[in-house]
């Protein structure tokens, strides 16, 4: 029997609320990556119970044209974690001066040529200084590989809202990072 | 896409979520989820009462999970007497009938695992006739058996040994129980009384459950096995009588039915259920258990009368036996 989507699972919990559980057993530990690499994972673990508290509150309004609920769960944990804005402001703005080392990885050979500290720095402190909104957006991108499409279902606002934001942000991004670097390491 | 490749490598190595954390939030989502649903289905009821009562129509109740979690039981201990002497009452007016006929039903998460019609003979020498139903098999199965006696192989299934874990599996253990002549259960009032408080531990912090948390959940078991008898059952009303910290909702549902419900205090995961005229309903204990997948919320509904047997099931059972105990179909 094929699994039940989570629309499935999101419509069968309206009238036996217990199988919203489902939910978090797929999704919470995704979500809880997610916002752990924002604000930490102690704080992370408050923003993903809230979150589902929020969603199974709101479950009867879901849309079920979306067979998967993951864009709506983590739109729920970006507006959570506005309560969590400066911590999470906070967070970039320590690493970006202590410059901790990102995940080498992730690219193999090249970390011996470049210093991934000096980067992880100059990113960290993009994101502190990048509005929350062009942030929300930049990180569902880059973290989660949301499409245009499902960043715009989560967060409830026009796929162009989403690709100015996404310009915006990026631009400032690759400012910071420059031009010769990204050609150097050739990602 | 150069920059986004760099910043998916950014903070890659935070640690995974806690286990305990998650299973501390996956525990509050339960609770607020078995709430509102109740709150819901009490509005159905008051609605189906001013239509003409529809509502107490369900003789047999299938798949329905429900269940109380609300901060403030309300009711008092005094109340939970009245409702017990109630109970008493109808148990001990069984022991005037030939038979007592029960049908009962166990569910998982809204899944009917199990269903039985018993009918069980005043007579201590008659025979036991029991009719069940395992949904996905061919038909009921009806047996015939002689009348349980003393040293029939009963006590070795322990209806109890499943209490530490705070989830209720209805395991092959549990749906077999007979606890007529369970040797482990006391015959005495005040014996039952202590038997039936003895300390228990619940869920995976082993958190200790309160003196009529205990009661409640041990005495549930008793009465939602088909073939408690109903001078076990007066007993057991007694006992809980006498049990302080046991509390009443008089305005409960159970599947749609208006119910009285005992409960042992607002962080209480079992109830039972009586209709108004004392008769038991069932009971409900819902696992809050936080292991992803093994939320169990099982309903054991009951319903009694005083029918006799249908006599082609005594003339051509599909088997018959010498024990009481429930064969494995």
């Amino acid at each position: 029997m094929p699994e039940s989507s989570d629309a499935e699972i999101i419509a069968d919990s309206v009238e036996q609320p217990h199988v919203f559980t489902a939910l978090f057993d797929r999704h919470a530990r995704g979500i809880h990556r997610f916002i752990a690499r924002r604000i930490g994972a102690v704080d992370a673990h408050d923003v993903v119970s809230q979150t589902f508290l929020v969603a199974f509150e709101n479950r009867e309004r879901y849309d079920a044209a979306f067979p998967s609920a993951r864009p709506w769960l983590f739109g729920i944990a970006s507006n959570v974690m506005r309560h969590h804005c400066r911590s999470e402001v906070r967070a970039w703005r320590a690493m970006a001066a202590s410059g901790i080392e990102v995940e080498p990885s992730f690219v193999d050979e090249v970390v011996d040529r470049v210093d991934f500290r000096a980067h992880g720095a100059a990113m960290a402190a993009v994101l502190a200084d990048l509005h929350e909104r062009d942030r929300d957006v930049l990180l569902l991108f880059a973290w989660e590989d949301f499409s245009y499409a499902e960043i715009a279902a989560a967060l409830a606002i026009p796929v162009g809202t989403v690709r100015s934001r996404l310009h915006r942000a990026r631009s400032q991004l690759q400012a910071a990072l420059g031009t010769h670097v990204l050609e150097e390491i050739n990602l | 896409m150069n920059d986004i490749t760099l910043l998916k490598t950014l903070n890659a190595d935070v640690p995974e979520a806690d286990d305990v954390a998650l299973r501390r939030a996956r525990r509050r989502l339960i609770e607020k989820a078995v709430g509102p649903a109740v709150a819901r289905r009490r509005r159905y009821r008051r609605m189906a009462v001013r239509l003409g009562g529809v509502a107490a129509a369900a003789a047999v109740i299938v798949g329905i999970g429900a269940a109380r979690f609300d901060s403030n039981p309300v009711g008092s201990p005094a109340a939970a007497t009245e409702v017990l002497q109630r109970a008493t009452a109808v148990a001990s007016a069984a022991e005037k009938h030939a038979y007592v006929h029960t049908t009962h039903v166990v569910t998982l998460d809204g899944t009917v695992l199990w269903t039985a019609e018993t009918w069980i003979p005043r007579d201590e020498k008659a025979p036991w006739v029991q009719s069940s139903t395992v949904p996905g098999e061919d038909g009921p199965v009806t047996w015939v058996f002689d009348a349980p006696q003393p040293g029939d192989d009963l006590a070795s299934v322990d209806p109890m040994s499943q209490d530490g874990d705070g989830v209720t599996r209805p395991s092959e253990a549990t749906i077999r129980l007979i606890s007529p002549i369970n040797d482990d259960i006391p015959r005495g009032e005040a014996e039952l009384s202590a038997w039936l408080t003895r300390p228990m531990t619940l869920g995976h912090d082993r958190k200790p459950a309160s003196t009529g948390e205990a009661a409640i959940r041990r005495a549930g078991r008793i009465l939602a096995a088909t073939l408690t008898p109903p001078e076990l059952r007066t007993r057991v009303f007694k006992a809980l009588s006498t049990i302080k910290g046991v509390t009443v909702d008089e305005d409960a549902d159970f599947a749609g039915r208006p119910a009285v419900s005992l409960t042992s205090g607002h962080d209480d995961r079992s109830q039972l259920f009586f209709a108004e005229d004392g008769t038991f309903l069932g009971s409900i204990t819902i696992g809050a258990d936080d292991d992803p997948g093994s939320t169990a919320e099982q309903q054991s509904a009951l319903t009694y009368d005083f029918a006799a047997p249908p006599a082609h099931l005594l003339a051509s059972p599909t088997h018959r036996g010498t024990s009481a105990v429930v064969p494995n179909n």
